[in-house]
């Protein structure tokens, strides 16, 4: 019986050191670096927003970010994910505007759509155009598209097709 | 013991008379010796300091050297290559206005124009580079082709195709340019939204995002079906049906306004690549 007992407490001993070496390479193979996650979930109310309806979404964004979200991997495509992306569009561009960009982009987010996007390095998410970009009354002159990412993403996508 | 004390001596001796005979110092503030490094700095294409340096050794001169202008000349050319493209246009001004006479008058007409495009000013680039060149009996082939290529950025393709010399070796790759400039993909907006409104996603597709259209496609088709089905079941007091019509009805908005959007950004994205082409062709042939 003893035994047993010693040969339990030793075959647990080893095999957390097992489980240890497991989540150390883990934790190497997938760096989550505190600025990362602070960059994913920063704080979206803007508490000075008059506007009642745009801070009632963004505040259901920033419940859902902290309640639903967290409780899941991060499996969004984007480096913006598409909660923020939401939360600014509503901030800039209205509800209405805002959550039909939202739905335009959830739509561009699944992950046969990431090979046409290029991919943050250090992150390996997908990087796509700024909000602005996706507005429909957008100025070319006043927001033009970031050269550096038309060029890659242009690159990119000769590349795949 | 003897032995060794002369040789100390003898060492002392010939150490200090070989400092006495190399004790002649570097005078580094000498203009001769600022110049001497900006010069290095040039060489070693550490722009900013060399044109400091430059600078300081205007300042250094007790007065202007008869080379100023080529001082000027390089200080702007510093500038340019560290793509401080103000002050480069401001030293060539200075050798256009104070240096009439110069031999780098041409040169610095041209370093003008160059910087203007540079900095998209295209309309400022061809008033100066007409104004000086095309007075001149034998026009430069380069200020030409920048004039044409300035025309080129302003979608000017008639006027560019003027200024085409054949005579040029460019002109043809210049003239491939226009061809493309011309003919640049574009994709009706309307037509995107239209397309998808009658069938979700083939808005995307039209724009080139084929992925992205089948996706809105599905999305916006499972949705609808399930919503479809809840009201087929329960009718209007269906929550299903409400649920999945309210998302359905969002996709499928969503889906014609980002395929509006889409081809936005479709002819922009061209337009871009086709401004990157015509800004590496300025990058390989003037800088």
């Amino acid at each position: 019986m003893v035994n047993i007992i010693f040969g339990f407490i030793y075959l647990s001993l080893f095999s957390s050191g097992e489980a240890k070496d497991q989540l150390e390479f883990l934790k190497e193979a997938n760096p989550i670096t505190k600025e990362e996650t602070e960059e994913r979930f920063v704080s979206l109310v803007n508490f000075k927003e008059t506007s009642e309806i745009k801070l009632a979404f963004s505040g259901l964004i920033r419940f859902y970010q902290i309640y639903v979200s967290s409780q899941d991997v991060p499996s969004c495509n984007f480096t913006l994910t598409c909660s923020r992306f939401t939360a600014k569009a509503i901030q800039e561009y209205g509800a209405v505007h805002g959550f039909l960009m939202a739905s335009d982009r959830l739509q561009r987010c699944f992950g046969a759509s990431r090979k046409y996007y290029p991919r943050d390095p250090k992150t390996g998410y997908a990087i796509d155009y700024p909000v602005e970009a996706y507005y429909i009354g957008r100025s070319k002159e006043k927001s033009p598209l970031p050269e550096n990412l038309c060029s890659e993403k242009v690159n990119k996508c000769r590349f795949n097709r | 013991m003897k032995y060794l004390k002369t040789l100390f001596v003898f060492t002392l001796f010939l150490t200090a008379s070989l400092k006495g005979e190399n004790s002649e110092e570097i005078e580094y503030f000498k203009p001769e010796n600022i110049r001497r490094f900006a010069d290095y700095l040039f060489e070693e294409k550490q722009y900013a300091r060399a044109a400091g340096e430059y600078q300081r050794f205007l300042f250094a001169a007790d007065s202007f050297p008869g080379n100023t202008d080529s001082i000027f000349f390089k200080i702007a050319l510093c500038y340019r290559f560290n793509e401080n493209y103000i002050y480069s246009i401001n030293y060539f001004k200075k050798i256009a206005n104070e240096y009439k006479h110069s031999f780098l008058l041409e040169e610095a007409y041209m370093g003008i124009g160059l910087c203007f495009s540079l900095i998209d000013s295209f309309e400022e680039s061809n008033k100066v580079l007409k104004a000086y060149f095309l007075n001149e009996p034998n026009v430069d082939t380069r200020a030409k082709q920048l004039i044409t290529l300035n025309h080129i950025q302003k979608k000017e393709w008639d006027q560019a195709r003027e200024f085409l010399n054949d005579a040029d070796p460019n002109s043809r790759q210049i003239s491939l340019l226009i061809g493309k400039g011309e003919n640049l993909p574009k994709k009706n907006r309307f037509a995107s939204g239209m397309f998808s409104a009658v069938i979700p996603g083939s808005g995307k597709y039209y724009c080139d995002r084929p992925m992205d259209g089948f996706h809105s496609f599905v999305t916006t088709g499972i949705t609808t079906w399930q919503a479809y089905e809840g009201f087929k079941e329960d009718g209007l007091h269906s929550v299903k049906g409400w649920i999945f019509g309210v998302l359905g009805g969002l996709f499928y908005l969503g889906n014609i306004y980002g395929s509006v959007v889409a081809a936005d950004i479709y002819n922009e994205e061209q337009e871009t690549m086709f401004k990157i082409s015509v800004k590496k062709y300025l990058d390989e042939n003037f800088k």
